[in-house]
Order: C-alpha cells, then sequence, then structure tokens
C-alpha cells in the first residue's frame, strides 16, 4: 500500500499492511455478521453463524501473518524505482474510463482511452493511435453489437445516432 | 461397459458441425488468450461466460473447456520462445524450454510440449471415461456431512499442498469465502454484509472478481516490470514435428510418471501449477541427466507438459462429479454450470447425460484439434507478442473491462473489477495465492448450506464429521492436510535435532 504511494515503504511495511488489510476486513464482516443471528435459530445456524466464524479466523490469520512480519520479516524494496508510476499510469486512466462507462457508454470513453494510452504512455505516432482508438471500438462493435447480440454500455452518443 | 455406450453417445453430441466449430473458435481464441499477457484460462473463460448464457449448456462447455486447452497451449508457447510463462502452469516450462529455444531447438521444444500437452490430455481424459460412473456412483452416497467434508478437503489441500505460503492461503481462502455471504442469504432471506447498499443485494459476482484479479491485476503486474521482451522466433515444420514423435518413446518413464503425477493432482484439488512444478522436481530428481536440467534438457519440457495438461483435464471430473474443483478454471466454470442451471454432482450424471458425455466425448477431439492447430498457427500467434506491452496493455484493459460490463451491465460492476485488480495486483507483489479465492468464492455458498444442513441434521453436533467412516475419513484426512505445514516444520526441527545430537 506504502509502496503504491511514494515508493518509500518497504516489502516489509507493504506485508504489513496488507495482513493488517485483511484483518481490517475480516472485522467488517464481523461486523456485519453480528447485525444477523450468529448462533442457533430455529432453522439450524442463524445467518450470521457462518460468517462470524469466518471473519474472526480471518482476523486472527493476518494478525499472525502481520505479526510475524513485523518480528521476522524480509527487508527490501517492494518495488523497484519508477515502477509505482508506470502502474499509475496505467491505472489512472483506467479507473476513468471505468467510471465513465455507465454514464457515457463504452464507446467513446474507449476510444479516448486508448488515443491517451497508445499517445501518453506507449509514445506511438499519430497514426498508430488513431488506428488503434478506432478500429478497437469499432471492432467491439460488429462482434458484440451486430454478431453475437450482447450489448456494450451505451451513453448519449449512441442515443442520439439512434443505436439501441 | 455402460460407460463405453455412453461414451459412444456422447459422441454423437460432440461430433455435430456446429460443436466441432465451436472448437476450433474456442482453441483459437483459447491459444490467443494463453500468449497475451493478463488473459490467463481463467480470466478468458470468464470474459466468454456471458456470450453462453444464450447457447445450450453442452455447447458453452465445449467452448470454454475447448478454450481451456487452447489457453493451456499457448501458455506453453511463450514459456518456450519468451520466457515469460502465460499461464501460471507454464512457468515450470520455461526451465528448459526456453535453454532449448536459444540453443536453437525452439521448433523441436514446441513440437515436444506440444505433443506431451496432447499425451497427457489423453490420459487425462482417458482416466475420466473410466472412472467417472464409478466415482458418481460412490457420490450418490453422499449426504450434506460427507459434502462439507469433501469441501473443506479442498480448502485444506490448498494450505497444505499448495505451495504457498499456508497462511497467505488461508487469508486468501478466507476472504474468498467472506465475499461468498454478500447478498442475500439463500436460507433465512437475510440481506448479509450489504451495509444498505442496493448494488451488494445480488451478492459478488465471482466472474468479476476473476477478471479483475487475474486478468486487470495481472495486467498492472506486467506494467510493474521492465524487462524487455527478446522472443525467439519459430516455425514448426511438418518434418521436426515427425521427428520429434519418433523420438517420444525415448521419454516413456518421464511420460507415463508425469501422466500419473498431473491425473492424481487434477482429481485431488492441487491443480495444475501445483502438478507442473512437481513433475518436474521429481524429474530432475530421478533423471539419468539431472545435471542437465535447466540448461535445455528436453526431459524438462516433457515432464512439466505432460502434468500440467493431465491436470487440466482430469480437474474436469471433481468438478463435475462432486462439484469441486481442481483448478481456478475449472472452478471458473463450475460457477458457469450454476449460472446455466445445472447442479452439479453426480445426479448430473444421470439427470443430464447428454451434458457430461458430450463434454468427455469433446475433450477426446478438442484436445486432438488444440495440438493440430497449435502447431499450424504458432508462427502468426508469436508474432501477436512482438507488439510492444505499451500498447497491448491497454487493448487487453479494454476487453477486460468491456468483460466486467457484461457479466450483468452494471457500472459497478466495472468499478469492483478494477478494485480486484488492485488487490490482485498487491498479491502479486507479496505471493499471495489467488487461485483460492476465487476457489472460495465459488464453493462459499455451497459449502455454508452443506454446513448448515448437517447441523440441522445433528442439532449442532460436530461429530456428525466422524458419524459415518466414510465422511470420517475425508475429514480427518482434510484436518491433516491442514496441519501439515505445522508437522513437516515440527519433524525437519526434529530431523535436524538428531542430527546435531549425533554429530
Amino acid at each position: 500500500m506504502s509502496g503504491l504511494k511514494g515508493g518509500l515503504g518497504g516489502r516489509r511495511t507493504a506485508e504489513v499492511g496488507m495482513a493488517l488489510a485483511a484483518a481490517g476486513f475480516g472485522a467488517v464482516v464481523v461486523f456485519g455478521a453480528l447485525q444477523h443471528d450468529t448462533g442457533w435459530g430455529p432453522t439450524g445456524p442463524g445467518a450470521g453463524y457462518f460468517p462470524f466464524r469466518i471473519g474472526l479466523l480471518l482476523i486472527g490469520v493476518a494478525a499472525l501473518l502481520a505479526l510475524r512480519q513485523v518480528l521476522a520479516g524480509v527487508p527490501g524494496r517492494f518495488s523497484e524505482p519508477g515502477a509505482p508510476r508506470r502502474v499509475a499510469a496505467l491505472l489512472v486512466p483506467t479507473l476513468v474510463f471505468g467510471a465513465a462507462m455507465a454514464p457515457l457508454g463504452a464507446y467513446v470513453p474507449m476510444m479516448l482511452y486508448l488515443l491517451w494510452m497508445a499517445r501518453r504512455t506507449a509514445r506511438a505516432g499519430w497514426a498508430l493511435s488513431f488506428l488503434i482508438a478506432l478500429a478497437m471500438p469499432a471492432g467491439f462493435f460488429l462482434l458484440f453489437e451486430v454478431w453475437l447480440g450482447v450489448p456494450l454500455a451505451k451513453g448519449p452518443l449512441e442515443e442520439a445516432l439512434g443505436i439501441y | 461397459m455402460e460407460g463405453l455406450a455412453a461414451l459412444l453417445h456422447g459422441f454423437e453430441v460432440a461430433l455435430t458441425a456446429y460443436h466441432i466449430g465451436l472448437m476450433v473458435v474456442g482453441v483459437l481464441i483459447g491459444i490467443l488468450v494463453g500468449v497475451l499477457p493478463g488473459l490467463g484460462a481463467p480470466n478468458g473463460v470468464a470474459l466468454l461466460m456471458p456470450l453462453t448464457f444464450f447457447m445450450p449448456p453442452v455447447s458453452a462447455i465445449i467452448l470454454l473447456s475447448s478454450m481451456y486447452w487452447g489457453a493451456l497451449l499457448g501458455g506453453s508457447t511463450t514459456s518456450i520462445l519468451f520466457n515469460i510463462p502465460g499461464e501460471p502452469s507454464s512457468v515450470a516450462t520455461t526451465f528448459d524450454g526456453h535453454p532449448m529455444a536459444k540453443q536453437g531447438k525452439a521448433a523441436e521444444a514446441l513440437s515436444l510440449a506440444f505433443l506431451c500437452s496432447g499425451f497427457g490430455a489423453l490420459v487425462g481424459v482417458i482416466t475420466i471415461t473410466i472412472v467417472a460412473d464409478d466415482i458418481a456412483d460412490f457420490a450418490l452416497r453422499f449426504s450434506p456431512a460427507e459434502y462439507f467434508a469433501v469441501y473443506l478437503l479442498a480448502f485444506c489441500a490448498f494450505i497444505g499442498m499448495g505451495g504457498s505460503d499456508p497462511l497467505k492461503t488461508a487469508v486468501s481462502l478466507l476472504v474468498g469465502l467472506s465475499l461468498a455471504t454478500i447478498g442475500m442469504d439463500t436460507v433465512s432471506g437475510e440481506m448479509r454484509l450489504t451495509f444498505g447498499q442496493d448494488q451488494l443485494v445480488r451478492g459478488i459476482s465471482f466472474l468479476v472478481a476473476v477478471i479483475g484479479l487475474f486478468g486487470i491485476g495481472e495486467l498492472l503486474s506486467t506494467a510493474d516490470e521492465t524487462e524487455k521482451v527478446e522472443g525467439i522466433r519459430a516455425r514448426v515444420r511438418l518434418a521436426a514435428v515427425l521427428r520429434t514423435l519418433a523420438e517420444m518413446p525415448r521419454y516413456t518413464v518421464a511420460l507415463v510418471r508425469s501422466a500419473a503425477i498431473g491425473v492424481w493432482m487434477g482429481l485431488t484439488p492441487g491443480g495444475p501449477t501445483a502438478a507442473s512444478f512437481m513433475s518436474y522436481g521429481v524429474a530432475r530428481r530421478f533423471s539419468k541427466r539431472r545435471e542437465n536440467f535447466g540448461k535445455g534438457e528436453p526431459e524438462g519440457v516433457v515432464s512439466p507438459e505432460t502434468s500440467d495438461h493431465a491436470a487440466g483435464v482430469s480437474a474436469l471430473l471433481p468438478m463435475l462429479a462432486l462439484g469441486v474443483p481442481g483448478s481456478a478454471t475449472a472452478a471458473v466454470m463450475l460457477g458457469g454450470l450454476m449460472i446455466w442451471g445445472l447442479q452439479p454432482g453426480p445426479m448430473l450424471f444421470q439427470d443430464k447425460p447428454d451434458f457430461v458425455w458430450g463434454l468427455i466425448a469433446s475433450m477426446y477431439v478438442a484436445n486432438l484439434v488444440a495440438v493440430v492447430l497449435v502447431l499450424a498457427t504458432v508462427p502468426i500467434f508469436a508474432s501477436v507478442m512482438r507488439v510492444p506491452i505499451g500498447l497491448l496493455a491497454p487493448m487487453i484493459m479494454a476487453i477486460c473491462i468491456s468483460g466486467a460490463w457484461m457479466v450483468s451491465s452494471n457500472g459497478f460492476d466495472v468499478l469492483l473489477a478494477i478494485g480486484f485488480g488492485v488487490v490482485g495486483y498487491m498479491m502479486k507483489k507479496l505471493d499471495y495465492p489467488i487461485a483460492p479465492m476465487v476457489l472460495a468464492m465459488v464453493l462459499g455458498d455451497k459449502s455454508e448450506d452443506a454446513f448448515r444442513q448437517s447441523m440441522l441434521m445433528s442439532r449442532g453436533d460436530l461429530t456428525i464429521f466422524w458419524s459415518n467412516w466414510l465422511v470420517g475419513s475425508i475429514t480427518t484426512l482434510a484436518l491433516l492436510l491442514l496441519a501439515w505445514p505445522v508437522l513437516s516444520w515440527l519433524l525437519r526441527s526434529r530431523a535436524q535435532d538428531s542430527r546435531r545430537i549425533a554429530e
């Protein structure tokens, strides 16, 4: 986690962070399970019985893992210099693309995403970038909408063009 | 001979023009998926799943399983030519396959890998044909207690024998089991762990999780690494294939041993990855040319490839007969079965013989199709790897994102898949195994139901899991496997102590 942010955190910090995150998730599961019957009801174990115990086990195992890392973790680098920036250069545009899909449809965000990634991250020429950004959504349209009949997300542009 | 008649009927189902066409399409997509980074077999099957909702189940499973065979072969191709395993189960193939390719024996390494894969697959599917009915009959005697014991065995086998850090495997499993409980409880109808979010009522789809964990996570890992891809060009000529085929008898011992390891690891939930590593390790220990291993020894290609495919194929039997998948890909297919409205388990063999035997018959044909196709198309698919990863990764990402949308036409799923991608990337970096999480997500509801039904039968008495010899031995075996990491550590330190005293 810390390794993702600044590349400052070592491998050990990341290991402990991951184990604590798992324990935290276990705590959420236990908390959620406590809103139900965690014991015995008229139909056997209640709705919270199973998740309550799974959550407790998860907290236990993750705490053990974190403890082991603190006591006997291997120091070292979590990632090579420059790696967090490269991962972010892929992750952030993907997140924007994914978030834009529901309101704007699949095709326009996909074109912009592919164009951005080809130009900015891969440093391809304009011609190649445009080729990828246009050919791939077009191929998707033919494959999914026309041939297989499985619709992708539609946005205002598709609506204006009457493709639905 | 009941099995033979059933198999012949299966061939009638499998050998239609439509189904052979599906096999060819499935294998070709599979090879591509196996070659491309970020698109492994589990993720490929998950991405194709929404397209199969409108097909008859038998056609759907033929398409998906054919894709699986293709992906296994595609994974071996990149292992040998690029030293990049396209599939986790092809890692062991890089040890000797890539050195062989570097020595100018790429064509030999490739044809050896494909032919051995074919042999392993054949042994796997013959085993399935012979034992399928017996295992199904055996499983008919299972009550919920036995089912829970079998699920427990699957989970414990991953922790004890999976090869990863047992604590990290346990975390991965438990997170998967927790994720499976999200949404409506099947028994009481209560909303669990939704915290008032409408999006979570349906639960978290394992397809979305697989696309994120295996696909997006893998792509983020690729961006993390900068190693330059240096491939070796290869064209496989018919003469080279025939020469390799003529040399196959030389490896009889390795072939038979590796196939046996593979079938065993596929039937028990060890999976193809563990099988290929184990087979390579055993070969290195017992081979006459053991000092040549790691430097381009053909037996180092034969052993993992044969096991990989034998395990991949035989992993489908426990999935069908018991509802316990032997590999991550089989787990995704099991989820598919339930989406298509089929109940995996022994009743499937009685209620849907067309489906079961059509699939088994298709495995004979599709594996043959796969070996022939991969031999013919290796140069074409290998050229895909020469596209710079900076251009390739966003395109594969667009496929994953669209696939996550298609699961249920929902924007929330897309963001969830990206979230799983970040988790998968972290898990990969910190050596957490991902397959147990997927297995637990698919089996979570079923194992909880089995547990609750057992508890109802016994009025809360846990000794029901030792109430007869069958359930008792499965449960005990499961607990032994769970304790295995601790036991082996104790034994090892005891041995070291006694050695020290002896000295």
